[in-house]
């Protein structure tokens, strides 16, 4: 390290060293590897100059210099050689593989780097150009499929939506599942803050992990287990997200990098439509009324059987019946993506170095007027002031404005989805062009008490702006040999602007109205880390680390909703008839101490243990402090034993045992009576408080708990790491188990007691699961080479205790009509709601398969039940990489299997008669297969009744109050990414000041393969990143699919 | 190294300061600065009317209007056909649940405590806490039938409430209310501005309670009069409800956030103009054979100038009468407890001979009672109609046989029960009057008599019953 670290440094001296006079000559050669193939990009530099270039593809090179400078050679994994130059004009040799320098660095905890054999636990780290492969603007959405143990969900296509990401399954009952994301060592935000209920008319804004530029991310490293993640503390339970951010290289002069991309978006999935059958009500069309206003969508009359005939449509003209396919790809646009960045990068002769990026991202979504501009500027310079003092600091500033999300959920005239899903058949929509009059009236609409759906997008589109700053500042101070004291101050704040509208003359609030949300949050982080590495002997390295953490988190927000609008278009709060101003704050702290110590013998077995307590200002003053420990066991088996050969090179065995705690959230320990400024009304009839002049006071509908102590999670992971063929092959597998005891959570009571729920510490989750890492290097040749990286995760969570909950089960959540994820004692999160009726046996209990029907052949409701758990059986992800000289073809394929998921969206196109399925056979009135009748005196025949009607049976049997027939698995193999890049050779750039060009062809989501929910991406899920209605789907927006280029250039 | 030194002392100090300062900060700041501990129990009774009990009585159980028939949606969007035919949303169901249950009950009991702790000597304000927990069951067991009751709103002792019968309900009601009584027969602090009620008039508290009480010993005289007939003749004799200025009525108002939600429904989807609801037949045809005079302020009439009703479970407005915007306005009152239906209850008690007094006179105080209450309101009825309907036949049941005269009393209290969904609800399915017809394409084969108790208290109670059909009769029919 030492000495890599002079070499760094000796480019320095250049400028005093090149005023030398001396016999400059032209020395050239080639380079190649231990097997003789030539070595492409080794750099070469002229020891304490500036002067350097690298090998070409044929390991060519070409250098000035003089007799008796010397030439250093460097390689990543192999050993650096020194050349003196003598007389030959010719310097040509092979290097040699340095096992020591393969080792992988990997940031752990608090920004601690160690070597990845020395770790006793598993992290998966995904570098730069891995993530970038095809470009994101999402760094979550980048991530999917290339690392074991995580679980990463789109929620919807919506631009700038949030993602879901869960590290080794779901180990929380509390909702508080997310993961806590670090850059450069500080905790940032992560925040998904919601306007108004995400059910009720909600919006997607996103969750703010989206904030970072991908560009600037040198390595993302994810900590999974608690002893990986046990310095972190508390918020670390659902694992850590750690990230570097690039620095400006050393050695490197002053580099200016310049990054293109542009890619188109279209739908990737939309219903997949009838197209034979009128609106109406059992094949009958209402003459009087217009086709949106028909009883359903698609129970009218085949078109086939109107021949002829004409109905009024929504222009007054009179039209002839005809379908119209593919009209909703009419309705979504093609969206456009560009991602610009622009990189300055280097570094100075006296220890400093710097990086400076601006990005600039401009989205046009697939939902009309929908939009996302993005900025980022990013900073990140360190200083060696003296061998003692090094002081870093990175800065980020991202604006980001959202335009046009559409809303989800229901009960809202707003949601574009539930509109443009649902019009008959005939529907044209340019027949809904114009929108509005010349006087900003709402023209051409549907009917049906529905809005124009052009309407909605472009005059009621919220808009969002998001101005970030986070960043940090150390100092490092390294008095002695093998002492360092760093100090490090982290800052995240963002302020988050909504403005929600509803325009004058939008049916369903027809008086318009107006939401201003601010939100602000901030996050202060304070570190003092002290480390002291000692050799006791040669074989023998003790390292020990001892520090503070102080963490503050304060959010605000002030809401103001102006009813009852004169002037249109006017969002003043002098418009307003009403104005409904709320305010919001919580603050909460943690102050940690922690000590870390690691024992080394001979690099080959390390013995890591942490310490940490936390004192946590959301528990009781009395039951605030917890203490977790943590020890990771590595033993590297292949030194130990010496037992590597060309086969076998490296071989490691490791195990850890931790036991972190949690918090809650802030301000749950008093019983509260909140000021209220508002009440529901069904449909959007709710009203404002003051009511008639008083305020009214609302007292808390959950039961405090001053007894409340910490919760618990116990995690210990034991892992195998092989290599084979001078590591080309190499095999990283884990076995995991952890349980999380004393939860705390809200438990629904009976609300015939008051009240909707305690708070109180309960139950226990365990999450045991499975992971393996393969890569491999299949070929490699002097020109080609073909790589396949694959990971697989199987992730069991459990529900081990509920004791003293009724029924030993508790609903985490629920959406519409009762169907909610529910826990139930000994078995994985389930979905939960109402079944079909079925027969009973003679203790009362439902039979399975006897599924019951009425006399008209129809399913009846039945009582409420399980209906199949969310969880995945296995996910996978697969990557491969082909290379060919300059050539680059790379894909990934993302794959999860089995759990079960809700559409509401597939039922309702079902139940309206528009689904494709519904079409099939209408006048076949089948005997529902394998369904009984009830004979009233408890005995039970076979049923034999045809279905009444088409009509009825999908109404019923994908009715919104049965969930059983809207249930579907959830599996998909998710083709994520392809790449096509050329990388021009360094030859052929020679006389440009152009130093590398890079161009590819990418594409992302380009298809969904083997998924059994029709008419959606099953990827869906209303919830949002930290909610745990996970697998319930309802008035999603289709997600996108991306095909596009990128160009990247180094000067 | 003399300058290390010079460097660690501070640092050693400027540790040990951080490590005791931060540890101090954690604490005391666990406090919500936008909530408050202890307030005036006065502050929550709005919260308990708007948002407990009116915001689910309004447009969450206008459905009933329908179930009653007195009301009939004329537009075919789903939210106005699944309930007509008998589809309730679970929403509905929940909603009610959860409102009338947490948030009124349990901000009454909160009431009760701050009072108890803070001001003991005020027992008014216990007292009409206590009334309105009493309206909160009786509106609940009229829509559920049997309900928590005797171990509802005490978590500490019960956290899952066991559920009585609807007898044991409305037996306890009275029980519940004479308490009230007590905490208000002597005058102490009361809750005033934010009674939006009757603004702190306790002689008017009283008559509320007894009115609440006449009318659960009147649901229980419809199937067992003989246990309650001393009870009904004790609270006849108390201070009720007799005139309509006397009403319990929550007032929505003209400012924008304050309406009626109703009004709203027809104001953000139909522009302020009535196309969703028209008139039941059986109200229309009640009210067209006496030329009762509260048609015009009722209904509009159809293109015909004549008042016709539409049949359950179609949708149309051609040829309807539909509800006039006298009625459905911003400031539509939610009525919790009116004189016309005290008079009525009074009138079918003194005619079955269960009080001493005049069943004519209770009855004709009754219709005066329903014509008054649009005194000082649009559709207000003149004198001269309201005095040549109670001089017509409809206007007197001396000459009538007792089942006639029980028919009309049963009639009026249905045509007076206009827009009090729960109540015209409860005394059709009570008297049986007027007939009604099953709705077409009704998803029941026989009338809807009570809603379904909610998922959320079937899956967090062990003591929720088996569910219940909606066809099942309540108790208290016959």
């Amino acid at each position: 390290m030492k000495s890599k670290l002079t070499w760094m440094l000796t480019p320095l001296l250049a400028l005093i060293m090149s005023f030398s006079f001396a016999q400059e000559k032209t020395i050239t050669g080639n380079v190649t590897d231990q097997s003789g193939l030539p070595l492409p990009g080794v750099s070469v530099v002229v020891v304490g100059t500036t002067s350097g270039t690298q090998t070409d593809f044929d390991g060519n090179y070409s250098i000035n210099a003089n007799v008796g400078q010397k030439l250093r050679f460097t390689y990543i994994g192999q050993k650096a050689v020194e050349k003196t130059i003598g007389s030959a004009n010719t310097i040509s040799f092979s290097m040699e593989e340095d096992a020591e320098a393969l080792e992988e660095v990997v940031v752990t905890a608090l920004g601690i780097e160690r070597e990845s054999r020395t770790l006793g636990y598993a992290v998966s780290t995904v570098k730069s150009e891995d993530l970038n492969e095809v470009r994101e603007t999402n760094v979550l959405s980048a991530l999917q499929g290339k690392a074991s143990g995580i679980l990463i969900s789109n929620q919807s296509g919506n631009v700038g939506g949030s993602t879901r990401i869960l590290i080794r399954g779901n180990s929380s009952l509390s909702g508080t599942v997310q993961p806590l994301f670090v850059v450069d060592g500080v905790p940032i935000s992560n925040d998904n803050i919601a306007t108004g209920s995400r059910i009720t008319g909600g919006f997607d804004f996103g969750n703010r992990a989206q904030d970072i530029n991908p560009d600037d991310i040198d390595t993302v490293t994810i900590l999974k287990g608690a002893s990986a993640a046990a310095l972190y503390g508390s918020r670390a339970s659902g694992g850590v997200i750690v990230i570097t951010t690039k620095r400006g290289k050393k050695g490197n002069k002053a580099s200016v990098s310049f990054n293109s991309n542009f890619r188109f978006d279209t739908p990737l999935i939309l219903p997949d439509f009838q197209n034979s059958f009128a609106s109406g009500d059992d094949g009958v069309y209402d003459f009087d009324q217009l086709p949106n206003e028909q009883a359903t969508s698609g129970w009218g009359p085949s078109f086939s059987t109107l021949g002829g005939q004409t109905y009024r449509d929504i222009d007054g003209a009179q039209k002839s019946f005809q379908a119209v396919p593919g009209n909703l790809n009419d309705f979504y646009g093609t969206g456009a993506v560009s991602i610009n960045s622009v990189t300055v990068s280097g570094a100075g002769d006296n220890g400093s170095d710097y990086r400076l990026s601006v990005a600039y991202s401009d989205q046009r979504g697939i939902v009309p007027n929908s939009s996302l501009n993005r900025t980022n500027i990013g900073f990140n310079a360190g200083r060696e002031f003296s061998d003692k003092f090094i002081s870093r600091t990175s800065f980020n500033y991202i604006r980001t404005t959202t335009g046009g999300t559409a809303r989800v959920g229901a009960n809202d005239p707003n949601v574009l989805t539930s509109i443009v899903n649902f019009l008959p058949r005939t529907t044209n929509f340019a027949s809904f062009r114009p929108y509005k009059d010349s006087d900003g009236n709402q023209i051409n609409l549907p009917g049906g008490q529905q809005n124009n759906p052009y309407w909605v997008a472009f005059e009621n589109a919220p808009e969002v702006n998001v101005q970030r700053f986070f960043g940090n500042i150390s100092m490092q101070y390294l008095p002695f040999e093998g002492f360092d004291i760093i100090g490090r101050a982290g800052y995240d704040t963002s302020v988050d602007k909504r403005f929600i509208k509803n325009s004058i003359g939008t049916v369903g609030r027809l008086n318009g109205n107006f939401t201003d949300d601010w939100n602000d949050t901030s996050e202060l982080t304070l570190d003092l880390i002290a480390t002291y590495n000692k050799d006791l002997n040669s074989n023998f390295n003790i390292t020990t680390r001892g520090g503070m953490q102080w963490n503050a988190r304060v959010f605000e927000s002030l809401t103001n909703t102006g009813i009852d609008l004169t002037v249109p278009g006017l969002y003043d709060t002098g418009n307003a008839a009403t104005n409904n101003v709320s305010k919001g704050f919580s603050e909460r702290r943690i102050f940690g101490i922690f000590g870390d110590i690691t024992f080394n013998y001979k690099n080959w077995l390390i013995l890591n243990a942490t310490g940490r307590n936390d004192f946590s200002s959301t528990l009781p003053v009395n039951n605030n402090s917890f203490f977790y420990p943590s020890v990771s066991l590595s033993w590297v088996f292949s030194d130990a034993l010496d037992i590597t050969n060309d086969i076998f090179s490296f071989g490691k065995i490791r195990g850890s045992w931790a036991n972190v705690g949690g918090d809650t959230g802030a301000y749950l320990l008093d019983y509260n009576y909140n000021p209220d400024n508002a009440f529901f009304g069904q449909f959007g009839t709710g009203g404002t408080y003051p009511f008639d002049g008083q305020l009214a006071f609302d007292s808390n509908g959950f039961i405090t708990n001053p007894n409340l102590k910490p919760s618990n999670q116990e995690n210990y992971e034991v892992g195998l790491e092989l290599g084979f063929f001078k590591s080309r092959l190499n095999i990283n597998a884990t076995y995991y188990s952890n349980l999380t005891e004393d939860d705390i959570i809200f438990v629904p009571t009976p609300q015939t007691s008051g009240f909707a729920s305690f708070l109180t510490n309960v139950g226990g989750v365990s999450n045991k699961g499975f992971e393996v890492d393969v890569n491999a290097l299949l070929v490699k040749t002097e020109d080609f080479s073909w790589d396949v990286v694959a990971n697989f995760t199987k992730n069991e969570t459990i529900v081990e205790d509920l004791s003293g909950l009724p029924g030993g089960a508790l609903n985490l959540a629920t959406e519409f009509n009762g169907i909610a994820v529910r826990a139930v004692e000994g078995k994985p999160f389930q979905l939960f709601g109402t079944r079909f009726a079925r027969a009973l046996d003679a203790d009362g209990e439902e039979i399975e398969d006897q599924i019951l029907v009425d006399a008209d052949g129809i399913r009846q409701i039945g009582q409420p039940g399980e209906l199949g758990t969310i969880q995945p059986d296995f996910t996978m992800g697969l990557s491969t990489t082909f290379r060919y000289k300059g050539f680059s073809l790379s894909t990934t394929f993302d794959w999860r299997q089995g759990g079960k998921m809700f559409s509401n969206t597939v039922g309702a196109l079902r139940t309206s008669g528009l689904a494709v399925e519904t079409a099939v056979d209408r006048d076949n009135l089948f005997v529902d297969p394998n369904t009984f009748v009830d004979n009233g005196d408890g005995t039970y025949s076979p049923n034999t009744t045809p279905i009444a009607s088409t009509q009825r049976y999908w109404q019923q049997y994908a009715s919104a109050s049965i969930a059983e027939g809207n249930i579907f698995d959830a599996t998909f193999i998710k083709w994520r990414e392809l790449s096509f890049t050329y990388t021009f050779p360094t030859k052929a750039l020679e006389n440009t000041p152009i130093k590398a060009l890079q161009m590819g062809i990418q594409a992302r989501n380009l298809a969904i393969f083997n998924s059994e929910v029709p008419h959606i991406d099953p990827e869906a899920s209303i919830g949002g990143a930290g909610s745990q209605l996970d697998g319930i789907e309802r008035g999603s927006v289709p997600s996108p699919r991306s095909i596009g280029m990128n160009l990247t250039l180094n000067f | 190294m003399k300058n290390m030194k010079f460097i660690y002392k501070p640092l050693f100090i400027f540790l040990a300061l951080l490590t005791f300062g931060c540890e101090d900060s954690i604490e005391g700041i666990n406090t919500n600065p936008l909530a408050a501990t202890v307030i005036e129990a006065d502050l929550l009774m709005p919260q308990v009317l708007v948002g407990g009990f009116s915001a689910n009585r309004t447009v969450e159980l206008n459905s009933m209007n329908m179930h009653s028939q007195s009301w009939s949606a004329t537009v075919g969007f789903g939210v106005f056909v699944n309930p007509e035919r008998y589809n309730i949303s679970a929403n509905t169901t929940n909603n009610v649940w959860v409102g009338q249950f947490t948030t009124a009950l349990r901000n009454l009991l909160q009431m009760r405590r701050l009072t108890e702790a803070n001001r003991p000597d005020a027992t008014n304000i216990i007292g009409q806490a206590q009334v309105l927990e009493a309206f909160a069951y009786l509106n609940l067991t009229q829509i559920f039938g049997d309900i928590p009751f005797s171990e509802a709103l005490q978590v500490e002792d019960f956290p899952n409430p066991k559920f009585d019968t609807q007898e044991q309900v409305l037996r306890g009601i009275p029980t519940l209310i004479d308490q009230a009584l007590a905490n208000l027969a002597n005058e102490t602090d009361i809750v005033e501005d934010g009674d939006l009620i009757y603004k702190g008039d306790r002689e008017s508290w009283i008559r509320f309670g007894n009115s609440l009480k006449l009318k659960a010993l009147m649901l229980i005289a419809n199937v067992d009069p003989s246990s309650v007939q001393s009870a009904i003749q004790a609270v006849a004799n108390q201070p009720l409800i007799l005139d309509a200025s006397q009403d319990a009525v929550l007032n929505y108002t003209d400012a924008a956030g304050n309406e009626n939600p109703i009004w709203k429904t027809i104001d953000q989807f139909g522009g302020g103009v009535n196309t969703f609801w028209g008139a039941g037949i059986p109200l229309v045809n009640i009210m067209n054979s006496n030329s009762d005079p509260r048609r015009a302020t009722y209904f509009d009439t159809n293109s015909s100038g004549d008042y016709v009703g539409q049949a359950q479970g179609v949708f149309s407005t051609t040829g309807v009468s539909t509800i006039s915007l006298n009625i459905i306005r911003p400031a539509m009152p939610d009525r919790y407890a009116t004189a016309a239906e005290t008079n009525f209850y009074l009138a079918e008690a003194a005619l079955l001979g269960y009080i001493s007094g005049d069943a004519n006179a209770f009855y004709r105080a009754g219709i005066s009672a329903s014509l008054n209450s649009y005194d000082g309101a649009p559709g207000q009825i003149s004198q001269a109609d309201k005095d040549a309907f109670l001089a017509s036949s409809r206007g007197s049941i001396t000459s009538d046989t007792e089942a006639v005269a029980l028919r009309k009393i049963h009639e009026e209290t249905y045509v007076a029960n206009f827009t009090r969904a729960i109540e015209s609800w409860t005394d059709q399915r009570r008297n049986n009057v007027p007939t009604i017809v099953l709705p077409t394409g009704a998803v029941l084969t026989d009338f809807i008599r009570r809603y379904q108790i909610p998922l959320s208290e079937v899956t967090s109670n062990p003591n929720a019953p088996e569910i219940v059909p909606l066809t099942t009769p309540m108790w208290f029919q016959k």
